[in-house]
């Protein structure tokens, strides 16, 4: 028999012919291994459930509270949702392996019948996700000794269920439409000061309330705990839930006209984070999924003269590097100015004060970018740079502490002016700790992005919990000093007799803190060394 | 007059600010083989992507047999019209070599397949590697799983990038015979390849690509010739 292209072919043949051919030739593991994993899953989360429910519902019910849902549940609500749908510009909930690219994607299959399994799978995890959020925000409400009614758990379950379906459906127009990406990446950028107008518009008063949470899906879904009638609660979910049943029809269409490149550069995004995930490699893999979005956009940027003294050299590098990315730059700032007057406006709760710290956290590691880079390609600053390592990487926290202290400072004289009596000294407080917050961000970059060797092998040797706890503890450990240096500091102040004379106890200790940090920094040593 | 089996107008890709394809036309008919040539980032393998509706364009359109294949369902038709050979292999690392070849009779409604697959391995003296997955094979020898893919399918434009890379002369002899062989059937075959001689020995006609430009066209030797006058060959 000869390869001529003359061979008989049926007219169109289906994808449910394919999946009968495929789950004959790679059989799914038998019943007792998935009950296995299932089996695991449900007793690490009984134990640990049991273990940290206590700390957990005192932690929660301290922050979401009847009082704070009404105020804060629909902002976070349209933070998650807005987050949730621009994930489809870097993956979505469709995502093919590289091979099925060619052998599926390139036969002349329905599209939108091959992404539909995919696509159910994604909506019904949602739903799972959406509904744990759900479950966690009630242990909240629960917490120290309120009661909840099941008419307000329930509604507020689906509420959350029901918005996690929706944020993927979301994700999935993005995934398939160039144009939705661009409106993802905008939406993003813009909810967040929509966010922060939602929560001064809620705390104005009943009106501005009711104004938020009758604005969209975000406050329809914690309407049921929000203090509002039950008839209106489901008017609310009933809104929802025909708005989500809307977007996940229209999102398995969009699927159907979807196109192959799309498909294609998620598929290989996936597959380098996953084999950098396997290594252990977090930053690899996030830079292999960021592919997937598209070519960064490198802007000119302001042309800012070289400084005449050496040791400006690095500082100099990272302020052309922050007006080369605006957007990070931009980030990182409304993320310090945010953590600031979190941390001020809500004193008295420790846990909130955490948030707070986290939030500037995140804004220093947004800001010291360059420093990754430079841990990234080590030999870098050996060919361009004098000073040992350590003095570059301490060079590279400069830039990120005077940016991150002055966006808090922004942040946390507004929410200071507004306290009653402590506002300066508490603001001052949240100010101070900026420095050594983001130095705990860059000590944390100073790793890379891959669990080191002696780690992996701790935890897979010495730790009961079966390696978890002690990598847990690892990725955990400078965020959860940051948090704590945050919490400690602002409570200190917060909660002294006299709150201006406690503030010279927490600028010193805030000095000692950050001196000790940046030392560890100027301390690193070459990787050959 | 017949239309084309492959057809592009005016056809342009940028990635950001590099334009790595501009205003390329192709029309290549039933049993002819059009070689693409160009030095490394030429916009050869970015033309084949084009042309496969793997990548989609910034301007212009393309059509396989008359259908579009950037726009669905119409690409469906198309899918089912072309047949590509990508420059990488790209297999699936739990099926083996013959599994590989029956999920594409599947997915392409081929009757019948089992003994067209037999003499097909049996061909690209790949038959006693049958049962063996993409990890137990060595690059020569999955490009051939991966021509083999292409071939065991009805195709009416066969659109290969980069065909002879890790191929050894024997079977880059083998590959120019069965090319030979479907050009006779009536399917119109474009290549790609920045070895001449290759296009030489199997090509119609060659279009020499620079700069993501079409600079040249005519036949493969005097292509060849004009390409080694300017130092490229």
């Amino acid at each position: 028999m000869g390869v001529g292209p003359t061979a008989a072919t049926a007219p169109g043949p289906g994808v449910g012919v394919v999946r009968a051919w495929w789950r004959a030739h790679t059989p799914r593991p038998p019943l007792g291994k998935r009950l296995d994993a299932l089996y695991t899953v449900a007793i690490s989360v009984a134990i640990l459930g049991a273990l940290l429910y206590g700390t957990a519902s005192s932690a929660l019910g301290s922050v979401v509270t009847p009082t704070t849902l009404p105020d804060w549940g629909p902002a976070v609500m349209l933070v998650a949702l807005v987050a949730t749908a621009a994930w489809g510009t870097w993956q979505g909930p469709v995502v093919f392996a590289p091979a099925d690219v060619g052998f599926l994607l390139g036969a002349p299959l329905s599209r939108r019948a091959l992404a539909s399994g995919r696509l159910v799978r994604g909506l019904a995890l949602a739903a799972g996700g959406g509904a744990l959020v759900g479950a966690l925000v009630l242990i909240g409400l629960g917490g120290h000794g309120r009661s909840v009614t099941a008419a307000t758990a329930a509604g507020l379950i689906v509420g959350t269920a029901l918005c996690g379906v929706l944020g993927v459906a979301g994700a999935a127009h993005v995934q398939c439409s160039a144009r939705w990406s661009r409106a993802a990446q905008v939406a993003l950028w813009a909810c967040g000061p929509v966010a922060a107008g939602m929560v001064v518009l809620a705390h104005s008063g009943a009106a501005g309330r009711a104004v938020v949470l009758w604005s969209g899906p975000w406050g329809w879904a914690v309407t049921p705990a929000a203090g509002v009638a039950t008839p209106r609660a489901l008017v609310a979910l009933a809104a929802l839930a025909a708005l989500t049943a809307a977007a996940a029809v229209t999102a398995a269409r969009a699927f159907g006209w979807c196109p192959t490149e799309r498909h294609a550069v998620r598929a290989q995004a996936r597959e380098g984070a996953v084999a950098s995930m396997g290594a252990f490699d977090a930053r690899t893999a996030r830079l292999a999924l960021r592919e997937a979005g598209g070519p960064a956009t490198v802007r000119r940027g302001l042309r800012l003269a070289p400084p005449r003294r050496a040791t400006l050299a690095v500082p100099w590098r990272d302020a052309v590097a922050a007006t080369r990315a605006p957007a990070r730059t931009l980030a990182a700032v409304l993320l310090a100015a945010g953590g600031a007057a979190l941390a001020v406006a809500e004193a008295q709760r420790p846990a909130a004060v955490a948030v707070a710290g986290l939030g500037t956290y995140l804004a220093g590691a947004l800001l010291v970018e360059p420093l990754r880079l430079e841990i990234d390609r080590p030999d870098t600053h050996r060919l361009l740079l004098l000073p040992p390592l350590g003095t570059v990487l301490a060079g590279h926290a400069v830039v990120p502490m005077l940016v991150a202290t002055v966006a808090a400072t922004i942040g946390a004289a507004p929410a200071g002016a507004l306290r009653a009596h402590d506002g300066a000294p508490v603001a001052a407080a949240a100010v101070v700790v900026v420095p050594a917050i983001v130095l705990c961000a860059a000590l944390s970059a100073r790793r890379g992005g891959r669990v080191p060797i002696s780690v992996l092998s701790t935890a897979s040797a010495g730790d009961p919990t079966g390696g978890g706890g002690i990598l847990l503890a690892w990725l955990a450990a400078w965020p959860a000093g940051a948090a704590a240096i945050a919490a400690i500091a602002v409570s200190i102040v917060a909660r002294a007799a006299s709150p201006p004379s406690a503030l010279p106890v927490v600028v010193g200790l805030a000095a000692v803190a950050g001196a000790a940090l940046s030392s560890a920094l100027r301390g690193t040593h070459e990787p050959d060394d | 007059m017949r239309a084309p089996a492959l057809e592009a107008r005016g056809l342009s890709r940028a990635y950001g600010r590099l334009e790595a394809l501009r205003d390329f036309s192709l029309a290549l008919d039933a049993g002819e083989c059009v070689a693409l040539v160009g030095a490394n980032g030429s916009g050869k393998s970015t033309a084949v992507r084009l042309l496969a509706g793997l990548l989609a364009p910034t301007a212009g359109e393309v059509r396989v047999c008359g259908a579009d294949p950037h726009t669905e369902p119409d690409a469906q038709r198309a899918r089912a019209h072309l047949a590509l050979v990508p420059d990488q292999p790209l297999l699936y690392g739990d099926l083996t070599v013959r599994e590989h070849l029956e999920l594409v009779a599947v997915a392409h409604g081929v009757q019948e397949f089992e003994p067209r697959i037999d003499a097909l391995l049996e061909r690209l003296g790949i038959a006693n590697r049958r049962d063996f997955r993409p990890a137990e094979l060595s690059r020569g020898m999955r490009q051939k799983a991966q021509l083999a893919c292409a071939l065991v399918r009805p195709a009416e434009v066969l659109v290969l990038d980069e065909p002879v890379v890790g191929l050894d002369p024997p079977s880059q002899e083998l590959l120019v015979t069965i090319l030979a062989e479907r050009k006779a059937a009536g399917s119109a075959v474009l290549l790609t390849t920045h070895q001449l001689g290759f296009a030489e020995e199997i090509a119609d006609r060659a279009i020499r690509l620079d700069e993501g430009v079409a600079v040249d066209s005519g036949s493969p030797r005097e292509v060849a010739a004009r390409a080694a006058a300017r130092g490229w060959a």
